[in-house]
């Protein structure tokens, strides 16, 4: 059974999450501010903290930062913000997720065990929530994509054709494949538009679109992810 | 200017010569020269010129004359002489005097008008120079108010944003709570159960409009992300109206052209606005009318088209309803909506180099004239080449 901390000024929060992980199977400890949040790390030891952004005393960043010099225990940060920026700082600084509020709490439960399975923890789900290849991460519960760490912006359909591909790696999928898997098999017409999508793909994904890494065409047959 | 001469005569000549004015420009630059002189030097005063000169022109004729017929013979005051003397030596001066005295009283009013010109002047510049300090005034007034309302204008948009903020975490409780109280439904009486799930719809509104006021005071502040790509709208559009349109039965006609190519745009935000002008046309049209929607190529846009049988949007509305806060109804009977979606609908798609319009009336019916919103968004290259 996994255990996680809660630290967030936000008792009623507090209170209504942590009943509701509990009824999910976890053991839940909770702290008020960032200073008793990093005694509470050191006394229990949690598989996962989440950790709110706003707090007195001690702030999310700097409890961030004072548990990521002695630890590597998995940290989903919870915010009221969701500017790029915030997110980027919080994925420098070592954060596994981040979750702008309002959230739901089956959301959250999505990504508790998505960072959880990563880490090999007890809450470990057997589906594979997270890809890698050659640099390239994709985390499907978070539906984020990293290139050598940084984070890439693809659309909802982007980020479809893209895990279509790389469910199947070194494998061909024809076009038609493709718009049955992303887009429904009702949408046959739409075969047409995946050369284009594939192209901004690349731009986005590839160090050097005109010399594909990740996504590689097979003429006449489809696409192909992975080794050339 | 040439060179003036500086005998009295000579410039008498030069006055008479200049009165004729060959030159504009030389004949004025005279005038000013001999008054310039006439200011400086009192022997050259016309008051003083205006007997001098005539007494000097009698005496010189008279003694001429006393030389010419007393030389030739000894002096008799003929007839030659009395007439030379009176029509040289008297009538000649006179003349002189008058026409000096003449020229005296044109300088005096030249010299008169000039100083009226000069007080003119001074009046008109003291007067420019009050109106330049009164507008400079009104202009840092204008100024100061102006930073003093953008100050506010600031200030309001952080205060929305941060009360917005604020509201996002105490609705994650009540969401989470209910959603909690929701897990055992089955457990619950049936009045609980449905007080819940009207709270849960009320509050999803809530979070909605929190939401929406956040992305567009993100979106004033330009840190709204678009993230542009391709976007196929046959999908996007069915699957827009399947969430909006059909659950409410509904019935819809579509025209969407074969082999649409994609568009450039923001998927999220594309399929934000269409949703929002799809629950628009819901919201404001009879039920049992259709909602008619199309996607066509346009030259280089596609035009994306929603049209409803409703009441319409009234000419002198259509310019407000893109507006913050800008609505087509208004008072008990509108339906309910803050005004805030279609002033977002159109920001958005500018951030996506495309616009947004109305065209209301669209029908001949009085008590349905509909209306229609278009979308015109540009489409991706449709070089098939370029993509191989």
């Amino acid at each position: 059974m996994s255990s996680i901390l809660m630290i967030d000024d936000d008792a009623n929060l507090a209170d209504l999450l942590g009943e509701y992980l509990r009824e999910q199977g976890y053991i839940v400890h909770t702290a008020a501010d960032g200073q008793s949040g990093l005694r509470a790390f050191f006394d229990h030891k949690p598989d996962l903290v989440l950790l709110d952004v706003t707090m007195p005393v001690k702030d999310g960043w700097e409890t961030l930062t004072r548990i990521r010099d002695m630890s590597l225990t998995p940290v989903i940060m919870l915010t009221a913000r969701s500017d790029e920026n915030e997110v980027l700082r919080g994925f420098s600084l070592g954060v596994d997720d981040y979750v702008s509020k309002p959230f739901s709490f089956a959301q959250l439960g999505a990504r508790i065990r998505a960072v959880l399975a990563r880490g090999g923890g007890a809450g470990a789900t057997s589906l594979a929530e997270r890809m890698d290849w050659g640099g390239l991460e994709v985390d499907l519960a978070s539906r984020r994509v990293k290139r050598e760490g940084t984070l890439v912006s693809l659309t909802p359909t982007e980020f479809k054709l893209l895990i279509a591909l790389m469910r199947h790696p070194g494998e061909v999928i024809s076009a038609e494949d493709l718009v049955r898997e992303v887009w429904g098999p009702q949408y046959r017409e739409e075969i047409g538009s995946v050369r284009r999508y594939i192209w901004h793909l690349r731009q986005k994904l590839e160090v050097d679109p005109e010399k594909p890494q990740y996504i590689h065409n097979e003429r006449g047959y489809g696409y192909r992810f992975g080794t050339e | 200017m040439s060179a003036c001469p500086d005998d009295v005569a000579n410039c008498l000549i030069c006055v008479l010569v200049c009165s004729h004015g060959v030159d504009s420009g030389y004949n004025l630059n005279m005038k000013n020269y001999l008054l310039g002189l006439l200011n400086k030097n009192r022997y050259l005063d016309l008051n003083v010129l205006q007997w001098t000169v005539p007494l000097f022109l009698a005496a010189t004729a008279f003694v001429f004359e006393l030389a010419e017929h007393g030389l030739e013979d000894e002096l008799h005051f003929d007839l030659a002489f009395v007439s030379e003397t009176i029509l040289f030596g008297l009538m000649g001066p006179v003349i002189i005097g008058f026409i000096i005295a003449w020229m005296r009283e044109l300088f005096n009013a030249e010299k008169q008008a000039i100083a009226e010109v000069h007080v003119l002047n001074r009046e008109l510049e003291n007067k420019v120079a009050e109106r330049t300090t009164a507008l400079e005034e009104r202009n840092l007034e204008l100024d100061r108010a102006n930073r003093e309302l953008q100050q506010l204008d600031q200030m309001k948009s952080e205060f929305v944003s941060l009360v917005s903020h604020e509201l996002r975490a105490p609705l994650t409780t009540l969401n989470g709570g209910l959603e909690l109280a929701l897990q055992h439904a089955d457990t619950l009486p049936s009045l609980a159960r449905r007080t819940l799930e009207t709270m849960v719809s009320e509050s999803a509104r809530l979070t909605k409009l929190v939401q929406t006021i956040l992305d567009v005071s993100r979106l004033e502040a330009g840190k709204l992300e678009v993230n542009l790509g391709p976007v196929a709208l046959r999908p996007l559009m069915e699957q827009a109206a399947e969430v909006v349109l059909v659950s409410s039965g509904r019935s819809l006609i579509w025209e969407l052209a074969q082999d649409l190519p994609p568009v450039l745009a923001d998927e999220v935000h594309l399929e934000e606005i269409v949703r929002n002008l799809m629950r628009n046309a819901d919201k404001y049209s009879p039920s049992a009318t259709p909602i008619h929607l199309s996607a066509r190529l346009d030259g280089s846009k596609i035009r994306i088209s929603i049209k409803d049988h409703g009441l319409g949007v009234p000419k002198d509305y259509q310019q407000y309803i893109f507006e913050r806060f800008g609505r087509g109804q208004s008072g008990e009977s509108a339906p309910p909506g803050w005004g805030l979606g279609l002033y977002f609908a159109r920001k958005l798609t500018q951030a996506q180099h495309g616009s947004i319009e109305v065209i209301s009336p669209v029908w001949p019916e009085v008590d349905g004239p509909g209306s229609e919103f278009t979308l015109m968004l540009p489409v991706l290259d449709s070089n098939e080449e370029f993509y191989r």
